[in-house]
């Protein structure tokens, strides 16, 4: 049942007003006062909790809170480049569950992946050049070094992998963002397979190929997005790296695509001119139109293009991931924004 | 009453389903969460979207400003006054007909009113004409605008840095040499630079005027320092202007004194720190 309906169908002013009038009378006065700030548009709408999984720093540091995915038992999972804590579990609550993960330094993208019923987590490591496969609780299954044999890259420091997609068969995709910008193909024992992408002007290049995911979303056709963050742009790939289209998103700079159900959420670092601070969040429909920013600016369509993203309301500071659980709300992950943790949107 | 009794619902049953799911041996944890909420006031506007057609003009130019939430207003000033909500209510493009500054802050009846963002320009009155122009400092690789004529093509750079309009300068004085087509009565330089100290783009320490002799040694004609920054303003555009009495001049040098080493205050203390100039006019 969706949970929007279920609230308006409950709250009768019968309810209300039959049951605690005197209460009501009292809160009138602070509800006037301070209201909830709702953000974002359309059919995704959301209240703010800043203080969710905020945990003691001395115990539980986190430096960036780079990303955030949920496993199979419903848990929060964050990754930060705090070689404290580099994995931090949560409830969905907030309440601390477990840490773990003291050798990722440069503890990038986390992307989780079911396989045989098994939870494994696929850590790409922007200091340490490498992917690395876990288990939920942290076992090292498997390493992948920079795709030498390939003849794009001579040395480690040339590859600087921020994220990791993973197919259905097992094959895993790294984009390259910080580095030279190519998506390396691998099959789930770790052989390379393909490499597409680097840096050029055409459509199948990248400048700042930070995110990368496998679009499940018609079951029979998978393909993967890509983000081209400097050129605020998302673009699909077949899986064997050709490319289909270019979703243009002006003003957007768009950290890496998350499919939950029919809608892509994508965190946005930056807007407009690229100023500190000025993140905001994305969210496509189906069709890939932006429907909803929360932060941002109301997004506008003329002729088909989107008019340029603009932040319009100080919340986040550096949005870096989102996860999104199956109460529909949001986890923000967010990149130097003073080692704060997550922000969680409930949505309305 | 009614608005408000639902609102309060809204919150409490909100929360609800995602303290449930996982139970949890801690009940306060729920009663806790209820009323968590961030509320409007403590947020702040983002700072309104400022384009501006072009920084400097003959006729006119125009300034635009955005900020796409509800019920959200923009005032401005063209006074060089901080903007406050009895100054002008934007609603649609400002003509600009004269030298000025203008800033703009945009208020919310929820939420704290924006940062103020600021815009130059220039009415370009004379522009003279330029025979040869040498610039004695090397733009870093990745800013080398279109080359030396950047400085003199009559086009403002944005506030993005990386664009073609800007040469950015890393740590370094710089000496522009210019020789004019004829001698010209000159009493104003004004360099146009960017200030974006959350990009390490420091002001200039100074901006100077020399004569060339040849063959002998060169006449300082007029030098204005300015104050080092004691912390970050926001990012804008500016112009440095040097008024001076009128002087028939045929070589000239000027000097862009760089900031020097990033102070204290800030993430990049120690470091060179960057001068971004995109334009020099002479009148």
């Amino acid at each position: 049942m969706n949970r929007r309906y279920f609230l308006q169908n409950t709250i009768g002013a019968t309810v209300a007003t039959t049951l605690f009038p005197s209460f009501a009378n009292a809160a009138k006065k602070d509800l006037m006062t301070y209201k909830d700030v709702i953000i974002g548009h359309n059919t995704h709408q959301y209240k703010i909790d800043l203080n969710w999984g905020a945990l003691n720093s001395h115990y539980y540091p986190v430096n960036d809170c780079h990303e955030m995915v949920q496993d199979s038992k419903g848990r929060i999972i964050l990754l930060t480049n705090e070689t404290k804590n580099n994995v931090i579990i949560y409830d969905k609550s907030g309440k601390l569950l477990e840490v773990w993960g003291t050798s990722y330094p440069g503890a990038h993208g986390l992307t989780l992946n079911v396989e045989n019923g098994e939870d494994f987590l696929y850590i790409a490591d922007n200091n340490r050049h490498e992917i690395i496969k876990t288990t939920i609780d942290g076992k090292e299954v498997m390493v992948l070094p920079y795709p030498k044999a390939m003849g794009k890259y001579d040395k480690a420091e040339q590859y600087v992998p921020t994220e990791t997609a993973i197919a259905a068969n097992g094959d895993i995709y790294v984009a390259d963002g910080y580095g030279s910008q190519y998506i390396t193909h691998y099959n789930a024992k770790g052989e390379v397979l393909n490499i597409f992408g680097g840096k050029g002007d055409g459509d199948e290049y990248f400048d700042n190929a930070h995110g990368i995911c496998i679009d499940n979303r018609m079951p029979n056709n998978p393909t993967l997005l890509i983000t081209a963050r400097d050129r605020n742009q998302l673009k699909r790939f077949t899986l064997g790296g050709d490319l289909l289209e270019v979703i243009d998103l002006p003003g957007a700079y768009i950290c890496r695509p998350v499919i939950h159900g029919a809608h892509v959420y994508l965190a946005t670092i930056w807007s407009g001119e690229k100023a500190p601070n000025s993140g905001f969040i994305s969210i496509l429909n189906k069709d890939n139109q932006l429907i909803s920013a929360p932060a941002g600016s109301e997004p506008t369509y003329e002729n088909g293009q989107l008019q340029p993203m603009h932040q319009t309301l100080k919340i986040f500071q550096h949005p870096h991931d989102v996860c999104i659980d199956e109460d529909e709300n949001m986890y923000v992950a967010q990149w130097n924004s003073g080692k704060t943790y997550p922000i969680k949107l409930i949505r309305v | 009453m009614r608005i408000s009794l639902m609102l309060l619902l809204v919150v409490s049953l909100g929360c609800s389903p995602a303290s449930s799911i996982i139970p949890t041996s801690d009940s306060t944890t729920k009663v806790v969460q209820k009323n968590t909420f961030a509320q409007g006031q403590i947020f702040q506007l983002a700072d309104p979207v400022l384009s501006l057609e072009n920084g400097l003009f003959k006729e006119s130019t125009k300034v635009t400003l955005a900020l796409h939430y509800p019920e959200t207003k923009i005032y401005y000033t063209l006074d060089n006054s901080e903007p406050t909500s009895s100054s002008q209510l934007y609603d649609s493009a400002i003509q600009i007909v004269q030298s000025g500054t203008l800033k703009a802050k945009a208020f919310h009846p929820n939420h704290l009113p924006s940062n103020i963002v600021a815009v130059s320009f220039l009415k370009i009155e004379n522009p003279i004409s330029t025979k040869s122009i040498e610039v004695n400092a090397t733009p870093h690789e990745n800013y080398q605008g279109k080359g030396t004529k950047t400085l003199f093509d009559q086009k403002k750079g944005s506030l993005n840095f990386r664009t073609s309009e800007w040469l950015g300068f890393k740590g370094e004085d710089v000496e522009i040499n210019i020789t004019l087509e004829n001698e010209h009565s000159i009493k104003q330089l004004v360099v146009s630079t960017l200030r974006d100290v959350g990009s390490w783009i420091f002001p200039p320490a100074a901006i100077e005027i020399w004569m060339i002799n040849n063959g002998q040694t060169d006449t300082l004609i007029a030098k204005k320092e300015f104050q080092k920054l004691e912390k970050a303003p926001p990012p804008s555009l500016k112009y440095l202007t040097l008024d001076f009495p009128a002087k028939s001049l045929k070589e000239i040098k000027i000097i862009v004194r760089n900031n020097g080493l990033i102070p204290d205050w800030h993430d990049g203390k120690g470091t060179p720190a960057w001068l971004f100039l995109d334009e020099i006019i002479l009148q």
